[in-house]
Protein backbone atom coordinates (compact mmCIF):
# COMPACT_ATOMS: atom_id res chain seq x y z
CA UNK A 1 0.00 0.00 0.00
CA UNK A 2 1.34 3.57 -1.05
CA UNK A 3 1.36 6.03 1.88
CA UNK A 4 0.78 9.81 -0.02
CA UNK A 5 0.16 12.97 1.94
CA UNK A 6 0.46 16.72 1.74
CA UNK A 7 1.18 17.78 5.09
CA UNK A 8 1.98 21.25 6.96
CA UNK A 9 4.13 19.36 9.72
CA UNK A 10 7.76 18.67 9.20
CA UNK A 11 9.09 15.67 7.13
CA UNK A 12 10.97 13.17 9.29
CA UNK A 13 13.04 10.86 6.89
CA UNK A 14 13.27 8.06 9.22
CA UNK A 15 9.78 7.30 9.90
CA UNK A 16 8.77 6.96 6.03
CA UNK A 17 11.97 5.16 5.20
CA UNK A 18 10.48 2.47 7.93
CA UNK A 19 7.85 2.58 5.84
CA UNK A 20 9.56 1.38 2.67
CA UNK A 21 10.97 -2.03 4.86
CA UNK A 22 10.00 -5.35 4.06
CA UNK A 23 11.38 -8.88 3.54
CA UNK A 24 10.36 -8.57 -0.41
CA UNK A 25 12.56 -5.42 -1.74
CA UNK A 26 16.37 -5.67 -1.57
CA UNK A 27 16.72 -1.98 -3.05
CA UNK A 28 14.82 1.34 -1.58
CA UNK A 29 15.74 4.96 -3.55
CA UNK A 30 15.06 7.74 -1.35
CA UNK A 31 14.58 11.69 -2.86
CA UNK A 32 14.46 13.93 -0.49
CA UNK A 33 14.20 17.53 -1.44
CA UNK A 34 14.99 20.51 0.25
CA UNK A 35 15.10 24.24 0.31
CA UNK A 36 18.26 25.59 -1.76
CA UNK A 37 19.62 28.74 -0.85
CA UNK A 38 21.32 29.86 -4.14
CA UNK A 39 20.11 29.66 -7.72
CA UNK A 40 22.83 31.04 -9.71
CA UNK A 41 23.08 34.29 -8.31
CA UNK A 42 19.33 34.28 -6.93
CA UNK A 43 19.59 34.25 -2.96
CA UNK A 44 16.48 32.27 -1.41
CA UNK A 45 15.54 33.48 1.87
CA UNK A 46 12.60 31.01 2.20
CA UNK A 47 9.39 29.28 0.12
CA UNK A 48 5.88 29.05 0.72
CA UNK A 49 4.39 25.91 -0.68
CA UNK A 50 0.77 25.94 -1.36
CA UNK A 51 -1.94 22.95 -2.68
CA UNK A 52 -4.53 21.93 -4.24
CA UNK A 53 -4.60 19.09 -1.29
CA UNK A 54 -7.14 16.70 -2.73
CA UNK A 55 -6.24 16.89 -6.50
CA UNK A 56 -2.58 16.64 -5.47
CA UNK A 57 -3.06 13.47 -3.40
CA UNK A 58 -5.16 11.49 -5.68
CA UNK A 59 -2.31 12.53 -8.81
CA UNK A 60 0.20 11.10 -6.48
CA UNK A 61 -2.26 8.25 -5.46
CA UNK A 62 -2.25 7.71 -9.69
CA UNK A 63 1.78 8.08 -10.14
CA UNK A 64 1.82 5.18 -7.35
CA UNK A 65 -0.71 2.77 -8.48
CA UNK A 66 1.50 1.32 -11.38
CA UNK A 67 4.45 0.90 -9.31
CA UNK A 68 2.53 -0.81 -6.49
CA UNK A 69 0.88 -2.51 -9.39
CA UNK A 70 4.33 -3.97 -10.41
CA UNK A 71 5.64 -4.90 -7.23
CA UNK A 72 6.64 -2.00 -5.45
CA UNK A 73 5.75 -0.03 -2.60
CA UNK A 74 5.71 4.18 -2.80
CA UNK A 75 5.69 6.64 -0.29
CA UNK A 76 5.66 10.43 -0.94
CA UNK A 77 5.44 13.32 1.76
CA UNK A 78 5.02 16.82 0.21
CA UNK A 79 5.02 19.95 2.88
CA UNK A 80 3.16 22.74 2.74
CA UNK A 81 3.13 26.17 4.30
CA UNK A 82 6.77 28.04 5.40
CA UNK A 83 9.60 26.67 4.87
CA UNK A 84 13.36 27.66 5.59
CA UNK A 85 16.41 27.08 4.08
CA UNK A 86 17.55 23.19 4.46
CA UNK A 87 14.03 22.48 5.63
CA UNK A 88 12.71 19.10 3.31
CA UNK A 89 10.02 20.10 1.23
CA UNK A 90 9.39 16.74 -0.47
CA UNK A 91 10.15 12.95 0.22
CA UNK A 92 10.18 10.31 -2.58
CA UNK A 93 10.57 6.75 -1.27
CA UNK A 94 10.09 3.62 -3.76
CA UNK A 95 11.08 -0.02 -2.12
CA UNK A 96 11.38 -2.54 -4.71
CA UNK A 97 13.18 -5.97 -5.69
CA UNK A 98 16.11 -4.56 -7.00
CA UNK A 99 18.03 -1.53 -7.53
CA UNK A 100 17.11 -1.09 -11.09
CA UNK A 101 13.57 -0.36 -10.87
CA UNK A 102 13.88 1.62 -7.00
CA UNK A 103 16.22 4.33 -8.83
CA UNK A 104 13.96 4.48 -12.27
CA UNK A 105 10.90 4.63 -10.34
CA UNK A 106 11.63 6.80 -7.86
CA UNK A 107 12.74 9.17 -10.32
CA UNK A 108 9.43 8.85 -12.32
CA UNK A 109 7.48 10.06 -9.31
CA UNK A 110 9.47 13.19 -8.46
CA UNK A 111 9.81 14.09 -11.99
CA UNK A 112 6.16 13.42 -12.78
CA UNK A 113 5.22 15.11 -9.41
CA UNK A 114 7.01 18.36 -10.44
CA UNK A 115 4.79 18.26 -13.76
CA UNK A 116 1.72 17.27 -12.87
CA UNK A 117 1.00 17.19 -9.18
CA UNK A 118 -0.98 21.16 -8.09
CA UNK A 119 1.54 21.99 -5.46
CA UNK A 120 3.28 25.57 -5.81
CA UNK A 121 6.07 27.44 -4.10
CA UNK A 122 6.05 31.45 -3.54
CA UNK A 123 10.09 31.97 -3.88
CA UNK A 124 11.42 34.66 -1.20
CA UNK A 125 14.73 36.04 -2.13
CA UNK A 126 16.61 38.42 -1.22
CA UNK A 127 15.11 41.49 -3.34
CA UNK A 128 11.88 39.83 -4.90
CA UNK A 129 9.42 37.45 -4.92
CA UNK A 130 8.98 34.53 -7.13
CA UNK A 131 5.93 31.68 -8.13
CA UNK A 132 8.10 29.03 -9.24
CA UNK A 133 8.34 28.42 -12.32
CA UNK B 1 -25.53 29.00 -15.41
CA UNK B 2 -23.45 30.51 -12.40
CA UNK B 3 -20.20 28.34 -11.83
CA UNK B 4 -17.51 28.72 -9.03
CA UNK B 5 -13.95 27.99 -9.83
CA UNK B 6 -11.51 27.34 -7.73
CA UNK B 7 -7.73 29.29 -8.02
CA UNK B 8 -4.56 28.79 -7.16
CA UNK B 9 -1.09 30.29 -6.35
CA UNK B 10 -0.49 33.51 -8.34
CA UNK B 11 -4.31 33.44 -9.39
CA UNK B 12 -5.26 32.94 -5.94
CA UNK B 13 -3.52 35.93 -4.87
CA UNK B 14 -5.48 38.20 -7.78
CA UNK B 15 -8.30 36.56 -7.54
CA UNK B 16 -8.91 35.31 -4.41
CA UNK B 17 -9.75 31.45 -3.46
CA UNK B 18 -12.63 31.11 -6.22
CA UNK B 19 -15.02 32.99 -8.33
CA UNK B 20 -17.60 32.96 -9.71
CA UNK B 21 -18.53 33.41 -13.67
CA UNK B 22 -21.58 32.84 -15.72
CA UNK B 23 -20.93 30.09 -18.52
CA UNK B 24 -23.04 27.64 -20.30
CA UNK B 25 -23.45 24.25 -19.75
CA UNK B 26 -21.72 23.20 -22.86
CA UNK B 27 -18.59 25.61 -23.49
CA UNK B 28 -14.71 25.27 -23.74
CA UNK B 29 -11.60 25.71 -21.93
CA UNK B 30 -11.33 28.93 -23.61
CA UNK B 31 -14.44 30.65 -23.08
CA UNK B 32 -13.50 29.69 -19.37
CA UNK B 33 -10.60 30.75 -19.21
CA UNK B 34 -11.71 34.19 -21.29
CA UNK B 35 -14.40 34.84 -18.49
CA UNK B 36 -11.45 34.50 -15.10
CA UNK B 37 -9.07 36.68 -17.54
CA UNK B 38 -12.01 39.59 -17.59
CA UNK B 39 -11.67 39.93 -13.93
CA UNK B 40 -7.96 41.09 -13.57
CA UNK B 41 -5.90 42.15 -16.98
CA UNK B 42 -2.67 41.07 -14.67
CA UNK B 43 -3.28 37.31 -14.61
CA UNK B 44 -3.91 36.95 -18.52
CA UNK B 45 -0.78 35.23 -18.55
CA UNK B 46 -0.75 32.88 -16.15
CA UNK B 47 -4.33 32.05 -17.13
CA UNK B 48 -3.16 31.19 -20.81
CA UNK B 49 -0.85 28.97 -19.50
CA UNK B 50 -3.16 27.30 -16.93
CA UNK B 51 -4.91 23.92 -17.09
CA UNK B 52 -8.48 23.35 -16.49
CA UNK B 53 -9.77 20.57 -13.94
CA UNK B 54 -13.10 19.43 -13.25
CA UNK B 55 -14.11 16.98 -10.17
CA UNK B 56 -9.98 17.31 -9.45
CA UNK B 57 -9.08 15.65 -12.86
CA UNK B 58 -7.54 17.59 -15.91
CA UNK B 59 -9.38 17.79 -18.65
CA UNK B 60 -7.88 18.63 -22.57
CA UNK B 61 -10.95 19.77 -24.16
CA UNK B 62 -11.08 22.05 -25.82
CA UNK B 63 -15.28 21.40 -25.91
CA UNK B 64 -16.06 20.55 -21.97
CA UNK B 65 -19.35 20.25 -20.15
CA UNK B 66 -20.31 21.96 -17.18
CA UNK B 67 -22.76 20.37 -14.14
CA UNK B 68 -23.97 22.34 -11.46
CA UNK B 69 -22.04 20.06 -8.86
CA UNK B 70 -18.76 20.27 -10.39
CA UNK B 71 -15.83 20.83 -8.63
CA UNK B 72 -13.49 23.76 -11.03
CA UNK B 73 -10.45 24.67 -11.09
CA UNK B 74 -7.97 26.67 -12.89
CA UNK B 75 -4.49 25.04 -12.45
CA UNK B 76 -1.49 27.44 -13.26
CA UNK B 77 1.75 25.78 -14.02
CA UNK B 78 2.55 23.75 -11.22
CA UNK B 79 6.22 23.94 -8.60
CA UNK B 80 5.78 21.62 -6.62
CA UNK B 81 9.06 19.08 -4.93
Amino acid sequence: MSYIRITDQPIKVGPLYEKLVAPEYGGIDIFVGTVRQWTGPIETTRIEYTAYQPMAERELEKLAAPIEAAGGRVVVVHRIGNLALTDIAVFVGVAAPRRAEAFAWCRTVIDTLKQEVPIWKKEYDTDKIRWGN
Amino acid sequence: MEVTIHVFAYLRERLGATLTVDLPAETTIAALKEAVSARDLLVADTVANSRVAINQEFINGPAIKLHPSDELALIPPVSGG
